[in-house]
């Protein structure tokens, strides 16, 4: 069998997209592929349009099964091609979009999915919105990225380390930790003192060391979903007085003082308190990606919804319980046994590609005071419930192992295309009766 | 007792306020003034300056005097002789007790410890107040008392939970969202047609200004060396540096020929010169709004949900009321939203509500939008047409409107927090959830977060919509008790005789107070 796939965004252009829309296709595309090579052939294509039918072509005169599977949401997927295609799209809202707008058809994903006649994507919250504007029976699969065994194995590796003393990590790029930094110098223009951060100064290596209670959250701060604002001003009142009590926020995106300047105004405008702020803007080269994991005890989620969320699915698959609501596709993998959860309440909002911003579907707005109360109890079991704690480590591997490992996303893929060809040849053979 | 009063905006300047931040305060000076009236003689002072001379000129008789300041402490005189107590409308769960920008009077602990007491609406911004001054701090609760104003309106009218139909007139215009046209798709730009866009293609190529020939450099140098050698701009009506035609010359005529890596070397050199002319600001068409100096009528039945608000009140949380309105009842045709605009300015709320509905849209319930002013038969038709009155605040010091419809027999759907937390629960509304979300003292410059608000759950509110209508529809002795429930509650807040009572026992006046005629007819402000 033949797989081809294609995102938009690639291995060469992926720095200058890091943070603009659709970017994290291009990080799924690249989780699945191996699990891909398992059953098929996989060929990446840079050109949907010119080398998707060619190479379909040849596989035909082979008799070789092939499908196209594009990593792109629904409005932009090719729905011309003779070669059987298959989006693989992120969604975290109520409904999916049901009426073309701005001139494009495609916009009324149902086009798509007709045309399509399957499709997949990581959550049953998805799979649940997606037939509920098709039909029950509409072929879709939730296939999360298929992180944990990457992730597990380096989770065992960082528990033979004793994580009892600080860590170190090395950081080419921007650091701001809120202990050393004049928090003045993000203040109203007219109050402004002291030194801030010098954007255009070339980037150079930083250490950064962790220890106490580290919460990590990594996330694009331009993605409008993502609630920095709560998760940063709910530590900040919870953990006023607790002087090792550290939020390390990982931030992704393609310019340095876009991301941290509405953050940087944040850790001035909550102060002022004992708790450890630390953002990080740069490259963490993989063993000092996996010593962040290490120092983390908790990862956190504060967003309207999340189509999949890869950091907390890594973060998870190797032991660290999260502090996050349990909605949209996180009701797959969160629980009390893993999380501490936040309490949300839905609130309506417009689909996020929609220029008219018509309200038209819900996201998930969380509860402040819950989220304090998630840190504070979070915290305790930390410092003074270990076991409690190991039990919830043990707890979230064992969730995302059946969430999101490789052997879960091979089965579905298998069971998804069998199905897929089936159906193609049945439709096939009643076009020739 | 003599009670100066005075308050930053006054009956001939309330027209103008409408919306200001400090507008609620004459409104509670206007409903203070009878209580104070029957326990003592009122005077109305039009500047803080007078209240000494007053004093002293009372005093001077053998007559006693206190100076009530319906304005927030920091704007409040601190070195009056006159006793002074500070009338303070507050939503916030705590208050400031630290200066800034070098103002001690910020610092309202600093001066409410001068002032000795204080009076507030709520209990909520009583236990705000004795957190930071201690809990022996003396602080009188007195919501206004306004339930006897609502007499008539309670014989008149019992309340229904379905308007059979109602006619609401307003001086001023209405929007109603049956009549807009609205329509989410117009929210973009038409594109082009084929033929706009070539005609608009032509009309660029003929503004293009003709080759640059080595006659028309020439043309141009001369031009405007010329205007630059005589210097003939100065005497223009609007007078044109001689150095800007030195510019138009290097920008018309000269700069494509410099190489493009001298540009910026020479923008940094010869600003005056070689500085890029700055972009004209386009300004925006002129907003079509209707006309406000007329009497506009309309229509409503059926279940009529009502709100009063000011569009630039960043506590309403308007946006939210109306979205879970039109959601919850996108497919009720008989379900109405009436909102009363505090507002004066229609250019300042216009496009955001005008966008909003055509967001929202299509719906098949109804919003109504009302602009301008009620009189006081106008505004009594507008107490009776509703079924509910509709609150989604963030915070609330006491919110006069909510109180006036439940005066009215009419049961709401709002929050219980703050000021809302003394008169709203369970039996009198359908009740709002909400979680407490950080925010700043708003006259704070520093915008740093100190207090905390609340933040209405939409999914909670949406919810209320839904239960009340279908109490409204479907169970109709439900309503009626709902409704009685909600005129005893406010019989209860703010009835007039008790709360003359414990506004007598915190000024000492008890003795008098009970001498004194109730005055409930002459109530009414």
């Amino acid at each position: 069998m033949l797989i081809i796939i294609h995102s938009e965004t690639n291995q060469h252009t992926i720095t200058q997209n890091l943070g603009r829309s659709e970017y994290s296709y291009y990080f799924v595309l690249k989780e699945y592929r191996p699990v891909l090579e398992r059953i098929g052939r996989v060929i990446e294509v840079a050109d949907p349009q010119t080398q998707v039918d060619a190479l379909y072509g040849e596989c035909l005169a082979r008799g070789e099964p092939c499908v196209f599977l594009s990593f792109s949401p629904p409005h932009r997927t090719p729905v011309d091609l003779a070669c059987p295609t298959v989006p693989v799209f992120a969604w975290e809202f109520s409904t999916i979009p049901n009426e073309p707008f701005a001139g494009e058809p495609r916009n009324d994903w149902r086009s798509v999915l007709h045309a399509c006649g399957a499709a997949v994507t990581h959550s049953s919250y998805t799979v649940a919105a997606v037939r509920e504007a098709m039909s029950a029976d509409y072929p879709i699969s939730a296939i999360p990225a298929p992180v944990w065994d990457r992730f597990a194995a380096r989770g065992r590796q960082a528990q033979d380390h004793c994580a009892a003393e600080p860590l170190r990590l090395t950081i080419k790029g921007v650091v701001a930790d809120s202990r050393q930094l004049d928090l003045n110098a993000f203040a109203p223009e007219h109050l402004r003192s002291g030194e801030g951060i010098d954007f255009a100064a070339p980037v150079t290596e930083q250490t950064l060391s962790l220890e106490g209670v580290v919460y990590t959250s990594v996330f694009n701060p331009g993605d409008g979903r993502k609630n920095w604002e709560d998760m940063l001003s709910a530590f900040c009142v919870s953990f006023r007085e607790v002087e090792d009590a550290t939020l390390v926020l990982k931030l992704t995106h393609f310019d340095a003082e876009e991301a941290l300047a509405d953050i940087l105004h944040h850790l001035y405008k909550n102060q002022s308190y004992r708790c450890r702020i630390v953002l990080i803007h740069g490259y963490l080269a993989d063993p000092d990606y996996e010593r962040l994991v290490q120092a983390t005890r908790y990862v956190v989620n504060t967003s309207y919804g999340e189509g999949q969320c890869l950091p907390l699915m890594e973060f998870m698959s190797c032991g660290k319980p999260a502090v996050a609501p349990r909605t949209t596709a996180m009701i797959d993998y969160l629980s009390a046994e893993n999380a501490f959860l936040i309490e949300s309440t839905d609130e309506l909002t417009a689909w996020p590609h929609d220029p008219r911003k018509a309200f038209r579907t819900l996201r998930y707005v969380t509860n402040w005071a819950s989220l304090c109360e998630a840190y504070r109890a979070s915290y305790d079991v930390a410092k003074n419930q270990p076991q409690r704690y190991a039990a919830m480590s043990a707890q979230a591997v064992d969730s995302l192992q059946a969430f999101c490992s490789q052997a879960v996303a091979e089965q579905r893929l298998r069971a998804f295309l069998a199905q897929l060809f089936e159906h193609r040849a049945a439709a096939g053979e009643a076009c020739q009766a | 007792m003599n009670f100066i009063l005075y308050s930053d905006v006054s009956d001939s300047s309330i027209s103008q306020s409408l919306g200001r931040p400090e507008y609620s305060y004459y409104f509670v000076l206007k409903a203070y003034r009878p209580l104070l009236e029957s326990l003592g003689r009122v005077h109305v002072v039009s500047a803080p300056a007078e209240v000494d001379p007053l004093y002293r000129r009372l005093l001077a008789a053998g007559e006693d005097s206190v100076f009530l300041s319906f304005a927030p402490p920091q704007k409040t005189p601190a070195d009056l002789q006159c006793p002074t107590v500070c009338v303070v409308a507050w939503e916030f769960d705590s208050i400031p007790d630290e200066q800034w920008d070098n103002d001690p009077r910020q610092d309202w602990t600093q001066m409410l410890a001068r002032q000795g007491r204080v009076i507030t609406l709520s209990s909520h911004t009583a236990r705000a107040i004795r957190r930071a001054m201690g809990e022996d701090f003396p602080v009188l609760v007195l919501p206004t008392a306004l339930w006897e104003r609502f007499s008539d309106i309670r014989q008149a009218h019992v309340p229904t939970p379905i308007n059979a139909g109602a006619t609401l007139a307003i001086r001023g215009c209405i929007f109603d969202s049956r009549e807009l046209g609205l329509s989410a798709d117009a929210l973009l730009p038409v594109p082009l047609t084929p033929e706009e866009e070539a005609a608009l293609a032509a009309e660029i190529e003929a503004a293009r200004p003709p080759p640059l020939t080595l006659k028309r450099r020439f043309v141009i140098a001369r031009h405007y060396l010329r205007l630059w050698a005589l210097d003939l701009g100065r005497d223009l009506a609007e007078p044109v540096p001689r150095v800007k035609y030195l510019q138009n010359w290097y920008w018309e005529g000269v700069r494509d020929r410099v190489p493009d890596n001298l540009h910026a070397w020479l923008e940094q050199r010869l600003p005056a010169i070689c500085g890029a002319h700055p972009i004209p600001l386009s300004e925006p068409p002129p907003l079509d709004l209707p006309a406000t100096d007329g009497i506009v009528e309309t229509r409503v039945d059926g279940v009529v949900y009502v709100s009063v608000f000011n569009p630039k009140d960043g506590r309403k949380n308007w946006h939210q009321l109306i979205t879970a309105f039109c959601w919850a009842f996108r497919e009720q045709p008989d379900a109405t939203l009436v909102v009363k605009i505090t507002q004066n300015d229609l250019a300042l709320y216009y496009s955001e509500l005008m966008t909003l509905l055509a967001q929202l849209s299509p719906f098949a319930c109804r919003v109504v939008v009302m602009h301008g002013y009620l009189d006081d038969a106008q505004y009594a038709e507008l107490y009776k047409a509703a079924t509910f009155y509709v609150n989604a605040s963030r915070c609330e010091g006491l919110c006069l409107p909510l109180m006036e419809f439940m005066s009215s027999g009419k049961p709401v759907i709002a929050p219980a927090h703050t000021a809302m937390e003394d008169y709203i629960d369970e039996s009198v509304a359908f009740v709002v959830r909400s979680s407490e979300e950080l925010t700043i003292w708003p006259q704070d410059t520093r915008i740093i977060y100190r207090t905390l608000r609340y933040r209405p759950d939409w999914g909670s509110l949406k919810s209320a919509y839904e239960n009340s209508y279908r109490m409204a529809t479907a169970h109709p002795q439900d309503y009626q008790r709902m409704s009685a429930a909600a005129i005893e509650r406010m019989h209860d807040y703010c009835a007039f005789a008790p709360l003359q009572t414990r506004l007598a026992d915190f000024f000492a006046l008890a003795s008098t107070a009970a001498d004194i005629e109730p005055v409930l007819d002459n109530a009414s402000c």
